[in-house]
């Protein structure tokens, strides 16, 4: 079985990009399926149509409102209680980014990845940087690799954290908001102690020129960091579990159906909580000792579990990772984030590249030409997170809304583009 | 266990600082002082400017002790905080949500590229969302909460001697 992520047209050809377990594979286009009905209405409207009848009214959510903090537009057809369907406005969002990269150099081609989605901007730049390096047939050397793993768990830690956070605000858990809003605050500090920044995507553009005074970074002060956020993170886990009407609000709410999670191609831990063991960083030898978080209910409570066990896990990766390195390892893998060497002037070459981000898989396929991108398709997480989640809420309360989008961890910009 | 209420209030994490600003911010006036109420848009950014939102809400900042509230609605505040860069796709809503805000009332933009004001022409890919003397002052690129916070404090108690934005005030 393997679900479908995207389409791109090469040469009047057109080939798939499909997701297998932990393998990201290309391969040629099959008969129009759900997955396709949806990657070609991604630039617009999303999700499970318009409901008219007796009392049935729009509720339109968005663009702006007190409860959600992105622009984005959502309408809810209901008769006040019940959602009976949802459709999911993706174009306020759209800027075009793939076109827009056609004819450019890959270093200001990887200034637009990095900005198509702030909080998943490392999964983004590096699953093109990988994209990029398979076309050239070349591998990124160990430490780059490693470098970029720590990277890619540091981003999902911010992310999980925000995710969990926005759920406990939901519930009025004004203590547990609280200390998860200070843990979330130290580890977007830490990003800005690797980077210079708040964003990974940054160190691939800028290089490591941004941190100030080029200091070196103490890869034990990040590690000492690091387990702190563990330590604590740990503890505010284990007792969010001790209140009820915390986990009566992610019971049973927003239950993704076993088909539905595959036919919506849905990835990342929302589908881990669907007790599928996918995960891409299971095919990666540089992580030892990986084991993937599942969980069987699906529903809201279920995808906060996985994400908070990801979260232990990934402080470990990390901290690992870093640790291998060592100072003089990541002062080298610094220096090479920030150069970019296309070193296939003339040759025309494609290739594939992915990440596991915070809320599932990224994938890129890059057409290179004479060291510039000439085409290039990007399969964002979020666009099928927001279908999975148009085709869970319904039949959910409307009191329900936020504890089911925010426990996907989708948002509008990753889904626009 | 501790009693969970009581959880961390040992911790002390709100921070005692100074928030020093980059940049010169219009003063909103007097009344401003002990309570400004913000509510922040997103025009059109790439959703890193609402991570650093969400991140100034953190008690390391506790912006409620200098007086500063997040709005639900732009009827309720004294500051409008739009995120950029912005999008065409939003200029009808960010113009119809302006057109909300009471007066007197101001507007700080954040992260996009630095426009030349206070002339009226020159809003760049703001025009047609707002007046130029409606801005109070802007934070270009990506500013980190304590710089977002140090613009806030500017804009609510001016940069006048004794002013001067300093941590741990209750």
């Amino acid at each position: 079985m393997s679900i479908v992520l995207g389409y791109h047209k090469k040469n009047g050809r057109e080939i798939e990009i499909a997701q297998d377990a932990a393998e990201i594979v290309l391969c040629d286009a099959e008969a129009p399926g759900s997955a396709r009905a949806i990657i070609e209405r991604r630039n617009g409207v999303i999700g499970n149509g318009s409901t008219s009848g007796d009392g049935v009214f729009d509720f339109r959510y968005g663009p702006f409102t007190g409860g959600y903090p992105e622009a984005g537009l959502v309408h809810y057809y209901t008769y006040g209680e019940r959602i009976l369907s949802v459709e999911v406005d993706l174009s306020l969002k759209h800027r075009g980014i793939e076109a827009s990269l056609e004819g450019e150099k890959i270093e200001s081609a990887l200034r637009s990845v990095s900005r198509l989605c702030g909080n998943f901007s490392a999964a983004h730049t590096i699953a093109f940087l990988r994209a990029v390096e398979s076309a050239l047939g070349s591998e990124a050397p160990e430490q780059t690799r490693r470098f970029r793993i720590a990277l890619l768990e540091i981003e999902r830690i911010y992310n999980h954290l925000y995710v969990i956070m926005r759920l406990a605000t939901a519930a009025a858990q004004k203590v547990l908001a609280a200390h998860l809003a200070a843990l979330f605050e130290e580890s977007l500090r830490i990003v800005e102690l690797i980077a210079g920044r708040r964003r990974f995507g940054a160190l691939f553009v800028g290089g490591p020129a941004l941190r100030p005074g080029g200091s070196p970074i103490a890869v034990s002060e990040i590690g000492e960091r690091l387990r702190r956020v563990r330590s604590t993170f740990a503890k505010l886990f284990e007792r969010s579990l001790a209140s009820r009407n915390y986990l009566d609000r992610l019971h049973r709410t927003a239950i993704v159906e076993r088909a539905v999670a595959t036919t919506d191609s849905l990835t990342g831990p929302s589908l881990r909580a669907c007790g599928f063991g996918w995960d891409l960083r299971t095919s990666d030898p540089l992580i030892e000792n990986f084991e993937v978080r599942t969980q069987d209910e699906a529903d809201a409570f279920a995808r906060m579990e996985v994400r908070s066990q990801e979260i232990l896990d990934s402080c470990a990766i990390a901290i690992g990772q870093l640790a291998r390195l060592g100072d003089s390892g990541v002062a080298d893998a610094m220096r090479a984030t920030g150069e970019h060497n296309a070193a296939n002037e003339g040759a025309a070459a494609s290739g594939l590249g992915a990440t596991e981000s915070a809320s599932g898989t990224v994938a890129w396929f890059v057409e290179l030409e004479r060291g510039r991108v000439s085409a290039a398709h990007v399969s964002s997480p979020s666009v099928f997170g927001f279908q999975t989640y148009a085709d869970a809420v319904v039949g959910n309360i409307f009191t329900d809304v936020p504890f089911a989008i925010d426990s996907f961890g989708i948002s509008f910009a990753d889904a626009g583009r | 266990m501790v009693f969970w209420p009581f959880h961390g209030i040992a911790k002390r994490l709100t921070e005692r600082r100074r928030y020093e600003r980059r940049t010169e911010f219009r003063t909103l006036g007097p009344q401003f002082r002990r309570s400004l109420h913000i509510f922040v848009v997103d025009a059109g950014c790439d959703n890193s400017l609402n991570f650093t939102i969400a991140a100034l809400q953190a008690p390391q900042y506790n912006t409620h002790r200098f007086g500063i509230y997040f709005a639900d609605t732009p009827r309720h505040a004294d500051l409008l905080v739009l995120l950029g860069p912005p999008l065409p796709s939003l200029r009808e809503a960010v113009a119809a949500t302006v057109r909300q805000l009471p007066s007197p009332c101001g507007v700080l933009l954040v992260g996009q590229e630095k426009v030349d004001l206070p002339a009226t022409d020159t809003l760049g890919s703001w025009t047609g969302m707002v007046d130029a003397d409606a801005v109070v002052g802007q934070l270009p690129g990506d500013p980190a909460p304590a710089e977002i916070l140090a613009a806030l404090l500017s804009i609510q108690r001016g940069p006048g001697k004794g002013t001067h934005p300093v941590g741990g005030e209750r």
